[in-house]
């Protein structure tokens, strides 16, 4: 029988009570819910993609997506309506963290090894850069630990309030401020390393 | 927080802000989007929506107009020439019958209505474009004199269908099988396996398709296959809502991956 989704993957914005996949998949889902988790993706789409990939999840960036909005809309009765975001950044960091954990590979990429990127564009050296930045990127992220990355990607990319992260990721605003510090701290070193 | 103090008293070399910069400029592919929304059975992409729903209420002009039409027709039908025309961008002045299942290369034809002598003005379709059966296919105006402006480029759908009419399509079925019609669904699928000789969506397709399938009573056939289905991909999510249908004995029980099993979609098809 699969088992249906672990309780540890539920953020604390998610009031528990863990339900099955089954359940929510297999029964239609309500007209307001639908409209809901429409919204749901239409707003959040991008931003879980970016916490996704920017937390290690390439190859398998379709499947975690599926993975975390699956993952909401079968706890949606119990997610607050506005705190869908927080709720949606707890279980990409879940599912980011599982993922690379299956892969067991602490992601070495090279620049061919982007395929989410536009092979096509109006300018190669414009391409060009942005592939080197994302590398870039990558290699600085990734040498991080998980847990200063995310507060990292979530403060300063997606612009979340230090109370949200705390909510998001069940831990308290002076570990998040003290996280963010210390990730600056790592990035302006990787930068001047690499200088 | 005072604006989260000042987002931390801000400051950061530009290396590092052109490090943010860089992250925040990704964007998850768009062909990611359009699957979650078919995996999550929620959303149908822009006209094609409304029109689907049997060109419902808010259809207007050229749609409302061909939602009378297609009150005859079936179901299947309907859909099929909502996509056609939806490629158009709904500013034809035509709607154009389209065999999407014939997948045979169709060049995209420029009409230029004609003046006979007499004045009446001819649509200067081809023959080979054969309007939908009681629609009105004259230019918007009859009486006007043809202008350069007025030549309507007809984009006759692309020869292949795309990966959006495959979606469009899969969605119908979705929405006819939440709306209880079973049988309108498993047209739609079939028509689906027809036109798509290498569909990108062809688990969702099988999955719905079972689900249909058992919902019209064809208990048997949909507990086989259900069977099967969740043989072959145990993690998938589209499994899930196929366990019940399986209706696997006791002593079998679901073919497991071990106790970390978890569900896994799957990747579509290449």
């Amino acid at each position: 029988m699969i088992k249906s989704w672990p309780a540890s993957d539920v953020p604390s914005g998610g009031r528990a009570a863990p339900e099955n996949h089954e359940q929510a998949l297999g029964q239609s889902v309500a007209l307001n819910d639908q409209v809901r988790l429409r919204r749901a993706v239409e707003q959040h789409f991008g931003f879980v993609g970016r916490l996704l990939r920017h937390s290690g999840v390439f190859e398998d960036l379709d499947d975690a997506l599926q993975q975390v909005f699956i993952t909401l809309m079968a706890k949606l009765q119990h997610v607050q309506p506005g705190k869908e975001r927080a709720f949606l950044a707890g279980c990409a960091v879940h599912i980011a963290a599982r993922s690379r954990r299956a892969r067991g590979v602490r992601s070495q990429r090279f620049e061919s090894e982007f395929p989410e990127l536009p092979q096509k564009g109006p300018d190669p050296e414009e391409r060009m850069q942005s592939r080197e930045e994302l590398s870039q990127l990558d290699l600085v992220l990734l040498s991080m630990d998980e847990s200063l990355r995310t507060v990292f990607l979530l403060f300063e990319v997606e612009e979340f309030t230090m109370a949200e992260i705390a909510e998001s990721l069940a831990i308290a605003p002076g570990t998040v401020a003290s996280r963010i510090r210390r990730a600056r701290e790592i990035i302006q070193e990787s930068l001047a390393h690499g200088r | 927080m005072e604006d989260d103090f000042k987002r931390l008293s801000e400051v950061g070399s530009p290396e590092e802000k052109a490090l943010i910069a860089a992250a925040r400029a990704y964007q998850p592919p768009d062909l990611h989007q359009q699957r979650l929304f078919v995996a999550l059975g929620v959303g149908v992409s822009g006209g094609l929506a409304a029109a689907s729903v049997a060109g419902s209420a808010q259809a207007t002009g050229l749609f409302a107009k061909l939602g009378a039409t297609l009150s005859g027709l079936s179901a299947a039908g309907k859909v099929l020439v909502v996509v056609g025309v939806a490629a158009v961008g709904g500013t034809s002045a035509y709607a154009v019958k389209h065999e999407l299942d014939s997948q045979r290369a169709t060049p995209s034809v420029v009409v230029r209505p004609t003046i006979a002598r007499n004045g009446q003005v001819s649509s200067g379709l081809p023959a080979n474009l054969v309007p939908v059966a009681g629609l009105d296919v004259s230019p918007v105006s009859s009486t006007a004199v043809p202008s350069p402006a007025a030549t309507q480029k007809i984009a006759t759908p692309s020869p292949i269908p795309s990966f959006k009419d495959e979606l469009g399509l899969i969605q119908a079925a979705q929405i006819k099988f939440q709306q209880g019609d079973p049988t309108a669904t498993l047209a739609l699928l079939e028509r689906h396996q027809r036109m798509f000789a290498h569909p990108k969506l062809a688990l969702e397709a099988q999955s719905l398709r079972i689900r249909a399938l058992d919902a019209a009573g064809q208990k048997l056939a949909a507990q086989s296959e259900a069977r099967a289905f969740v043989t072959r991909y145990p993690r998938s999510l589209l499994a899930q809502p196929l366990l019940t249908i399986a209706h696997f004995p006791k002593a079998q029980s679901t073919p497991s991956t071990g106790p970390a099993a978890s569900p896994t979609p799957l990747k579509a098809p290449q």
